[in-house]
């Protein structure tokens, strides 16, 4: 299972969320030491809910660098709002962090 | 013709072949998701999308793209590229209170365009920057 992290930052205007997965995001397409393709293994999904209404939903393929960062700007967040991440990858496992916006 | 020459030329002649090949196949590849996106739609350029890229990419493992869309209603966000096995490298679909930018790390094989197609409801617009030069760092790719 990757490992998540929430940032959040109040920046001008809006809160800059910063989502950082520890994930090999390996796209299948790489051959190790021994000649053998290292299967796919990547995230595919990632969605990003504010006070549980979803807002935002990103689809990603093999492309996406080895732990990947995805950066969200939210406009009317305010302090306390509930943030929370759900995401599921190629080998259909799902999971999800929360955070709370300070 | 003698037995070097011949050999020399039916090498470079199979390489040119296998490189065509390929750069046909990524071409369609490429050209097949940004059909399979807009669905044959007509789409027009517009520059309230903009792509940040670095001017030099120093190690194509990890190479940051944002792209930011002042499109009024903008719902949906695409991020392509051409020369790759996949072309979609990550959409991006608006629900409400976010921002619509998105930005990732890419890991690219070969240098490429990198076009953003956004979709406000009704049509899509699209706007293309190109990485000219990309260096590989042991890390591969």
């Amino acid at each position: 299972m990757p490992s998540v992290r929430i940032n959040t930052r109040q920046t001008e205007g809006s809160v800059l969320v910063q989502v950082l997965f520890s994930h090999p995001m390996e796209s299948g397409r790489v051959i190790d030491a021994q000649g053998i393709v290292i299967p796919a293994w990547y995230l595919t999904e990632v969605s990003l809910h504010l006070n549980d209404e979803p807002i935002s939903l990103v689809t990603l393929s093999s492309l996406i660098s080895k732990n990947p960062v995805l950066s969200f700007e939210l406009a009317d967040a305010q302090p306390g709002d509930d943030i929370k991440v759900r995401w599921t990858d190629s080998r259909a496992k799902t999971g999800e962090r929360s955070a709370k916006l300070a | 013709m003698d037995r070097r020459t011949y050999l020399k030329t039916s090498v470079v002649s199979a390489a040119a072949a296998v490189l065509s090949r390929e750069a046909a196949a990524n071409g369609s590849v490429y050209q097949q998701a940004y059909e399979a996106t807009t669905r044959g739609d007509s789409v027009q350029v517009d520059n309230r999308i903009r792509i940040q890229l670095p001017d030099s990419v120093e190690n194509a493992a990890v190479v940051p793209v944002r792209i930011h869309s002042t499109i009024s209603n903008t719902q949906k966000m695409v991020l392509l590229v051409d020369n790759h096995a996949d072309a979609v490298v990550a959409s991006c679909d608006f629900m409400g209170k976010a921002q619509t930018i998105l930005s990732v790390h890419m890991r690219l094989e070969v240098a490429c365009n990198v076009t953003a197609l956004v979709y406000d409801g009704t049509r899509w617009y699209s706007y293309s920057a190109a990485i000219a030069e990309l260096q590989h760092h042991c890390s591969g790719v």
